[in-house]
C-alpha cells in the first residue's frame, strides 16, 4: 500500500507540474484523481451542494493558474490541492449572510470504496495529530477538530459551545499551542 | 479582550487563518501579508502541514458532471478574454498570440540562423535566448537575465501541441543540445524551461518552477 501512496503522489507531483506547462490532459487527470476529495472538503465546509460545487470550480480554476507556485515533494501535493479548497470555502463561508444548516448532508454521504487512487493516504501524519489531539481535553479536541474540518470561526464555536467569545479563543489559542509542541515532538 | 498565552503572536495568527478561525477582514490582512513576509509565511505552511493529516478525514464524494464542463469553459472557452493574473498555463496562449504578430511582422535576414526564440515570462526575471543554426543541426540556449543556479539546474521543455512536454535536456548558463531533439522542431514550436534538480527532473516531467515558456519562430 505504501508504494502505492507514493506512486501516487508521485503521480500528482508531475501531474501539477504539467498543469504548469498548460498541458490539459494532465489537468483532466489531475481533476478525475483529485475531484473527489476536494469536493468532500468543500461539501463538508458549505454544507450545501451547489455552493460546494462553486466552490470546486473556483478551486479547479485557482490550482490552473497557480500550478507554477507549487513545490513538489515530500506528499505535499494532495495537501496544496486541499489548501486551496479549504481557503476559499472559508472565504466564502465568512461572507455569507446566514449560516446554512447542515440539511443536505445526510443524501451526501462520503463513498464508502475509495478507489486506489482517491484513498490517498497520509497515514503517518494522520496518526501523529490524531494521537495530540487524544492529549487535550476531549471537548477541546472536539473544538479543534470542527475548526479545522468544518471551518468554524470563533463565533460560530462560541455558539455551538455555548462559551463566551474570549474563553473559546483562550482555550483554543491554548490548545493549538499545546497541540504545536507535541507535533514537533513527535518522530517524524 | 484576553490576554494571548504566547509572545509568539505571529505563529499564533497563522495558526489561526490555516484552521480558519478569522473573519474575512482578518482573513485578507493575511493573505496580503504573506507574499513579502517569507518568515510568517513559513509559518503557515508548518500549520498546513500540522493540520495535512487531517485532510483525510474529509473522504470522498463525487460531484456532478456539469462542474468540469464549467470549469473547462472558464478556463478555455476561446472567446473569453484572460485577465492578466493568469498563471502559466495563460501564459502560453499569450506567448503564442505575441509570438504569432512577431512571426508575421518579422523580415528574414541572413543571420546564419535558421529559427529563434526567447523564452521569458511575467512571473519571473528569467530570460532565455535560444537559436537553431542554418543547418538545423545545434540548438543553442542562453541565459539572458535572471540569476545563475548553482545547487539546481534549468532544463529545457519541448511542449508538443498534444501530450506531455519532453524533455531535451539541462543546462547551466548555456546550452547545445543535439541534433536529434532539434530534427521535430519547427516554426511554433513551443518551449519551456523549468527548475530541476542537478541531473534533471526524477520523473520525466517538469516538478520544478517553470521560469519561462516561448514559441520558435523563423529567423
Amino acid at each position: 500500500m505504501t508504494g502505492t501512496v507514493l506512486e501516487i503522489q508521485d503521480e500528482l507531483d508531475g501531474l501539477i507540474a504539467r498543469v504548469a506547462l498548460a498541458d490539459r490532459r494532465a489537468f483532466d487527470r489531475l481533476y478525475t484523481m483529485t475531484s473527489g476529495r476536494l469536493f468532500a472538503v468543500a461539501l463538508r465546509m458549505m454544507k450545501n451542494r451547489a455552493e460546494a460545487e462553486d466552490v470546486l470550480q473556483d478551486a479547479y480554476v485557482r490550482i490552473w493558474q497557480r500550478a507554477g507556485s507549487f513545490r513538489p515533494g515530500e506528499g505535499r501535493s494532495m495537501s496544496w490541492l486541499t489548501t486551496i479548497t479549504r481557503n476559499l470555502a472559508i472565504d466564502r463561508m465568512r461572507v455569507r449572510v446566514a449560516p446554512v444548516a447542515p440539511i443536505e448532508m445526510a443524501q451526501d454521504v462520503p463513498d464508502d470504496g475509495l478507489t486506489p487512487e482517491t484513498a490517498l493516504a497520509q497515514s503517518q501524519s494522520r496518526a501523529k495529530i490524531d494521537a495530540c489531539l487524544e492529549e487535550l481535553e476531549a471537548q477541546r479536541a472536539e473544538a479543534v477538530r470542527a475548526a479545522y474540518l468544518e471551518g468554524w470561526s470563533y463565533q460560530e464555536l462560541a455558539d455551538r459551545f455555548d462559551t463566551p467569545l474570549n474563553t473559546i479563543r483562550t482555550w483554543l489559542r491554548r490548545s493549538l499551542l499545546r497541540l504545536r509542541d507535541c507535533l514537533e515532538q513527535a518522530p517524524k | 479582550m484576553t490576554q494571548t498565552p504566547t509572545q509568539d503572536d505571529d505563529g499564533m495568527l497563522a495558526a489561526e487563518y490555516v484552521v480558519g478561525l478569522l473573519s474575512s477582514d482578518e482573513r485578507q490582512t493575511v493573505e496580503a501579508r504573506m507574499p513579502t513576509d517569507r518568515a510568517f509565511s513559513a509559518q503557515v505552511d508548518a500549520w498546513e502541514t500540522y493540520f495535512a493529516g487531517l485532510n483525510e478525514d474529509y473522504g470522498s464524494v463525487q460531484p456532478s458532471a456539469k462542474v468540469k464542463t464549467n470549469i473547462d469553459q472558464r478556463l478555455f472557452a476561446p472567446s473569453r478574454s484572460q485577465p492578466r493574473w493568469w498563471g502559466w498555463a495563460g501564459l502560453v496562449a499569450a506567448v503564442l498570440a505575441v509570438a504569432v504578430i512577431i512571426g508575421a511582422l518579422s523580415v528574414s535576414d541572413d543571420n546564419g540562423l535558421r529559427m529563434i526564440a526567447e523564452l521569458d515570462s511575467s512571473e519571473s526575471v528569467y530570460r532565455f535566448s535560444v537559436e537553431i543554426d542554418d543547418a538545423g543541426t545545434d540548438l543553442d540556449i542562453a541565459l539572458l537575465a535572471g540569476a545563475p543556479v548553482t545547487d539546481r539546474t534549468f532544463e529545457l521543455w519541448l511542449l508538443p501541441e498534444d501530450g506531455a512536454p519532453e524533455s531535451l535536456g539541462t543546462f547551466a548558463q548555456t546550452g547545445r543540445l543535439p541534433s536529434t531533439a532539434v530534427a521535430q522542431m519547427q516554426a511554433g514550436t513551443v518551449l519551456a524551461v523549468s527548475l530541476e534538480p542537478i541531473g534533471g527532473s526524477p520523473t520525466g516531467a517538469p516538478t520544478g518552477p517553470v521560469l519561462a515558456v516561448g514559441m520558435l519562430s523563423d529567423a
